[in-house]
């Protein structure tokens, strides 16, 4: 006997660590728990129903003897890699459309102090590249005080981002 | 590299961290009159992308506490409490507590700034520890707070490490009272380029 809770059942969203890319088509979907100063890109091509994810670390540049797998934990590379993945050939890409997430500074007093955290700069890392290949921010939750948490789904585009202090809500 | 340590090394650093945490846990007991125990230490070399999971659930509510080392061995130390424990840590050290109880509306300035001394006195009574254990001098920053998930907070130590290696090595102690309701977890990640001086130092003191 099959039991409605069965048939209603989506696969559990696969979580993406960091350093790591990955991509989805519906019904999977994609998740990072507890983001904080990093940041998660999320393309989406709305025609096909795929999507995927970057979890970014750091803006780079990465050093020259980075390996392929390393050289993913930077914003440049990994946003590329995630591009290719989606649109293999240079005029797909404008069907694709990007999400920002993250890039918060966590920790308040820090010394020594910087002029620019390292959260807003992988944020201007990360646009930087989408520009330079021709991918749309159609919205973005960056910067700020706080860690959030997310759900992206390639079906719909959506990105159900919460936090500790706000309730959920979709960009 | 860090995940080709032997036994003897990771021994050693099991001793470095109990003795570190054995005096924070005495600073805390001081500070907050209660009796303050330790659980036997972990040390974990991990690749970058695990670092984060490995220093608490990812949506866990916390109060963390970061300090930069410097001098001889280049580190970050971090040290947990679980937030819905947070506000019995105020009561005993200031005698007073947020309202609310756990509640995460931002501390005021005598309570954040309360639990920042609290950081900056078991941050310090474990490093002079481990500085006196090993020879080596260690000058941390003041420390820098946050009240957040554990895994938002872990990117800003992944990010430091991140920098320069693809793993890490985790130092981690838990502080207990005998009931858990008051307690937390310190944490050493030693510059990874500075493994070669730690390991000098323990083969030195013979630990």
């Amino acid at each position: 006997m099959i039991l409605p809770d069965q048939v209603l059942s989506v696969p559990e969203p696969r979580r993406v660590g960091i350093g790591q890319v990955r991509t989805a088509r519906s019904p999977d979907r994609l998740a990072v728990h507890g983001l904080g100063s990093c940041v998660v890109v999320f393309l989406h091509e709305p025609r096909t129903g795929r999507g995927g994810l970057a979890h970014i670390l750091l803006p780079g540049p990465p050093p020259a003897r980075a390996s392929a797998e390393a050289r993913l934990k930077y914003a440049g590379p990994a946003v590329r890699a995630l591009v290719l993945e989606l649109a293999e050939e240079a005029n797909a890409r404008h069907r694709l459309v990007a999400k920002i997430i993250g890039g918060a500074s966590m920790f308040t007093a820090e010394a020594p102090a910087r002029l620019e955290s390292i959260g807003e700069r992988n944020v201007a890392a990360v646009l930087t590249a989408l520009e330079e290949l021709g991918v749309p921010v159609v919205a973005r939750e960056t910067g700020g005080g706080i860690g959030r948490s997310l759900v992206a789904d390639p079906a719909t585009g959506l990105v159900r981002v919460w936090s500790l202090r706000a309730e959920s809500r979709y960009l | 590299m860090i995940r080709s340590l032997d036994e003897a090394s990771l021994d050693a650093l099991r001793e470095v961290s109990n003795v570190g945490a054995g005096h924070a846990a005495t600073a805390l007991a001081q500070m907050t009159g209660r009796t303050i125990q330790i659980t036997i230490p972990k040390v974990r070399c991990l690749p970058l992308g695990e670092v984060t999971s490995a220093l608490g659930a990812e949506e866990e509510p916390v109060a963390a506490l970061h300090q930069r080392v410097y001098g001889d061995l280049q580190a970050n130390q971090l040290l947990v409490f679980p937030l819905e424990l947070v506000h019995r840590l105020l009561q005993a050290v200031i005698g007073s507590a947020p309202r609310g109880g756990a509640a995460l509306s931002d501390l005021s300035e005598l309570e954040s700034s309360a639990l920042r001394e609290v950081g900056n006195i078991l941050g310090s009574a474990y490093l002079n520890a481990v500085s006196r254990l090993l020879g080596l001098t260690l000058i941390p920053t003041v420390p820098g707070l946050a009240l957040d998930m554990a895994g938002a907070v872990a990117d800003h130590l992944v990010q430091e490490i991140g920098e320069v290696s693809d793993e890490a090595l985790v130092l981690e102690t838990a502080l207990t009272a005998g009931e858990s309701d008051l307690g937390g977890r310190v944490y050493l990640l030693p510059h990874p380029g500075d493994l070669p001086t730690l390991l000098r130092s323990i083969e030195e003191r013979s630990l």
